[in-house]
């Protein structure tokens, strides 16, 4: 063990090779400077464990959960918890990111992160109890969905308040858009990460700690705690976000309040005019059957609505599946759309890529292009509940066309072909849904450049200032002044602008990747903000970050941090092959415009669009015409270990470069 | 004073009550614990009571529980603790425990303003007197049982003639 004392990280990194049944640790502190921690950490053991030729669902590839220094402490919702591998769906870098209290009691176990290797022959799961780190059996609970497998599991390791992560019988089947999933509630979803636990024939990680967390300044961390915890009580934003009430459902009403800006998809992108769907039909749905909002790992905010509702069970319902299930399949009935949701928690599936790929599934039907027979004699429609549960389970299960269809849309769409690939959104290979790239650009630039495609997830808080019914005349010119003094120019509040979108976009990639580096929740930060400023500010940030490890950082240095962790992230892609000509998104949003809805006739304008990502690159330190981080700016940001690898690479795709 | 509904499950209560005490974040021995039941969405914050007549002190062999004057609050006098167990095993909440170093721990109110009560972000626990918590109860659960009607003036009105 490092004599050393470590103040923030415990000081451990677990590793577990499930081929050849060795475990062993090292010392966190090796790979702490320049990347910090958490998704820093990972993406640096990610980089140095993979190679470029690394499939993603092979026993090569690594599975690597990785806390933050803050995790486990008390500073706000610090039980985030950062899943890097390469990505199933973009066979690229993949992260994903949850909450709950899998983190924090990982940290309490003695580990900072946990890194998975090779492959079992026989499915398994890790019992990390206290240190000690043992490989299970886990053919009891294979197949289980993923309740049932962490009620399973709490009964073998015989502790009610074990921590529990697991797969579904979709991660197990590898399905691409796989999630993993912690207690009831938390989900790592989007691009597969799941796929890859099951590829590694490991079904549920349950943990057991009763050590600490050390800090640095412990009473400075007492007091700076307490206080932002009650300026965040005290956030304007604050109560819309905590109570179960009319208007202010947390995330509960997040569906219904997203309708006027009229960019939410509907059904494979054939429709923005969602007006049919029965307004504040959700957050009726939460009011009705929500028992409370419930939090993450010493949240003051607590976003989650946990709705019991009768014949259907017990969950939360989150932002994301309510648009998807609801809108993206054109499903009209809230009750249909949270029965969905809790089954894709089931299941274990991503709900944004089920329901985009069954979408799909049912567009191109419609089309003609699938036939009934591909269907396995099955008639598909929208917003059925008979199509979509059937279709949901066949995927889980890899049967008929749902072994298609859990390959998701890009490699669907390449099997199926006669002209379907003109109907699968996708970036990279990663779904794209709920908004429309049209109607935003910000979005379509996000989905082409991000590192996992999607880092900001979509639309930003205040690029919608032009349209907002909240605002007054004068409060609109207000936002848009503040908003022309951070970014040089006021149309960065426009929906449908371009202009400046480069720079919002770079601010949140980084300042969320700050937030997963220390081990933070980015609703906290500038992604909940809306028009004031978020929960907790990138200097406070800074300020937890000295006083739990106890050296002095500046919000600077995080942030250099976060655009260093970005441009590994891209490094990593790069690699991997990806260049500028990479970065694109789906045809036809350059030539099928919007039909109808407030934003009828939006069409992306390829030339704006290029002349976005030269800004983007040029403001990241990307080489413009190639979109490559150089090795010069690799150094420059601390990335030494990187450019030994990647130079090759790199020169290979960019003959401009001396 | 605890109210479960209310009760988001975030363990504040635990971490800033851990760090408090002992200088690091310890969940595990901390005086107040949140017991959980994730699948009901049911979370209960469970901390010393501050019993009139405490098991705890009456089994305790060598009288180390006591009362501090300023607060009341049944304190441990870690010096004359020989960690024998006897008052876990005795009390009926699982308040009080044996931790690695001092022996056995329980919430001490903090001097008479606990962090836990300070931090909850729903108001879920709450440091009161004992005759406040009677009317406290059932100011609560009768504005429970007539809903938020209770709050409007022409419907408080029609309640007031229903009595």
């Amino acid at each position: 063990m490092s004599a050393v004392k470590s103040y923030g990280h415990v000081g451990r990194i677990a590793h577990v090779d499930l081929s050849s049944r060795k475990i062993w640790s090292e010392a966190t502190a090796k790979y702490a400077p320049t990347v910090l921690g958490g998704r820093g950490i990972n993406a640096k053991i990610l980089y140095q464990g993979t190679a470029p030729s690394t499939g993603a669902l092979s026993p090569e590839n690594l599975l690597i959960f990785g806390t933050g220094p803050l995790v486990g402490t008390t500073c706000p919702s610090s039980g985030r918890v950062t899943i890097t591998a390469k990505s199933p769906a973009t066979e690229l870098y993949g992260e994903s990111n949850f909450g709950g209290d899998w983190g924090p009691e990982l940290k309490f176990a003695g580990y900072d992160h946990l890194v998975i290797h090779g492959r079992s022959e026989k499915p398994v799961y890790l019992w990390i109890d206290d240190g000690v780190i043992e490989i299970k059996d886990a053919r009891a609970i294979w197949g289980a969905d993923t309740f049932r497998s962490r009620e399973l599991l709490l009964e073998l390791v015989d502790d009610p308040d074990a921590k529990v992560i697991s797969i579904g019988p979709a991660g197990e089947n590898e399905v691409r858009f796989a999630c993993v999933r912690h207690q009831v509630k938390h989900t790592a979803g989007r691009p597969g990460m799941g796929a890859v636990m099951g590829s590694k024939r490991l079904k549920a990680v349950a943990v057991r700690g009763s050590g600490s967390v050390q800090v640095g300044r412990p009473d400075e961390l007492l007091e700076a705690t307490e206080r932002i915890a009650a300026s965040i009580k005290a956030h304007p934003n604050y109560a819309a976000r905590t109570r179960l009430a009319e208007g202010a459902c947390g995330l509960g009403g997040v569906a219904d309040s997203e309708q006027p800006f009229g960019h939410i998809v509907g059904g494979n992108f054939q429709t923005l005019m969602l007006s049919d769907y029965p307004k504040q039909g959700i957050e009726k749905l939460c009011l009705k059957y929500g028992l409370r909002m419930t939090g993450c790992y010493n949240c003051p905010v607590g976003c989650f609505p946990f709705l019991s509702v009768p014949g259907v069970g017990s969950s939360e319902f989150g932002c994301t599946p309510q648009i998807a299930w609801s809108w993206g399949v054109l499903n009209p009935d809230p009750k249909l759309a949270f029965e969905l949701s809790v089954l894709s928690n089931r299941l274990g599936m991503d709900s944004v890529s089920t329901a985009s790929v069954i979408a799909f599934a049912i567009d191109i039907y419609k089309k003609g292009i699938l036939t009934r027979e591909d269907s396995d004699g099955m008639e598909l429609k929208f917003g059925e509940r008979d199509t979509l549960i059937t279709l949901m389970g066949k995927i889980a299960r890899r049967e008929g066309l749902g072994n298609l269809l859990a390959e998701g849309v890009m490699r669907a769409a390449q099997k199926i072909g006669k002209g379907a690939e003109y109907y699968a959104h996708h970036a990279k290979g990663l779904e794209i849904a709920s908004e429309d790239p049209r109607v935003v650009p910000g979005v379509a630039l996000g989905f082409a450049v991000g590192p996992r495609t999607d880092t900001t997830r979509g639309m930003v808080p205040t690029e919608k200032v032009d349209i907002d019914p909240s605002l007054d005349q004068k409060g609109r010119e207000e936002v848009l002044a503040a908003l022309k003094d951070q970014y040089g120019s006021d149309k960065v509040g426009h929906l449908t602008e371009y202009e400046g979108k480069e720079r919002v976009l770079i601010r949140y990639e980084n300042n969320i990747a700050m937030l997963d580096i220390i081990g933070m929740c980015k609703f906290l930060g500038l992604f909940a903000s809306g028009y004031v400023p978020g929960f907790i500010g990138e200097e406070e940030c800074a300020r937890l970050y000295s006083c739990t490890t106890g050296l002095d950082t500046t919000a600077e240095q995080l942030l250099r941090a976060a655009e260093a962790v970005v441009t590994l992230e891209r490094a990593y892609n790069v690699r991997c092959g990806i260049s500028r000509a990479n970065d694109k998104i789906p045809e036809r949003f350059f030539k099928e415009p919007v039909a109808d809805g407030r934003h009828k006739g939006a069409l992306l304008d390829p030339t704006r669009f290029e002349r976005l990502k030269d800004l983007y690159y040029k403001a990241r330190g990307w080489d413009v015409s190639t979109g490559i981080p150089s090795s010069e700016r690799l150094r420059e940001l601390g990335l030494e270990d990187a450019v030994l690898t990647y130079a090759q690479r790199a020169q290979k795709l960019a003959p401009n470069e001396d | 004073m605890s109210y479960p509904e209310k009760c988001s499950g975030c363990r504040s209560c635990e971490n800033f009550c851990s760090l408090s005490h002992g200088k690091e974040i310890r969940p595990a021995e901390s005086r107040i614990r949140v017991v959980r039941f994730e699948d009901r969405g049911i979370f209960i914050p469970a901390f010393c009571v501050q019993c009139h007549r405490p098991a705890c002190k009456a089994v305790c062999p060598t009288q180390a529980i006591y009362e501090d004057e300023k607060t009341g609050a049944w304190l441990v006098n870690q010096k004359r603790c020989v960690g024998c167990k006897m008052c876990v095993f005795s009390c009926p909440v699982g308040a009080i425990s044996i931790d690695r170093i001092a022996g056995a721990v329980k919430c001490d109110l903090c001097g008479g303003d606990p962090h836990c009560v300070r931090v909850c972000p729903r108001k879920a626990i709450e440091f009161t007197e004992y005759d406040r918590v009677g009317m406290n109860k059932k100011r609560a659960g009768l504005t429970r049982l007539f809903g938020a009607a209770i709050l409007k003036e022409e419907q408080a009105l029609e309640i007031a003639k229903g009595f």
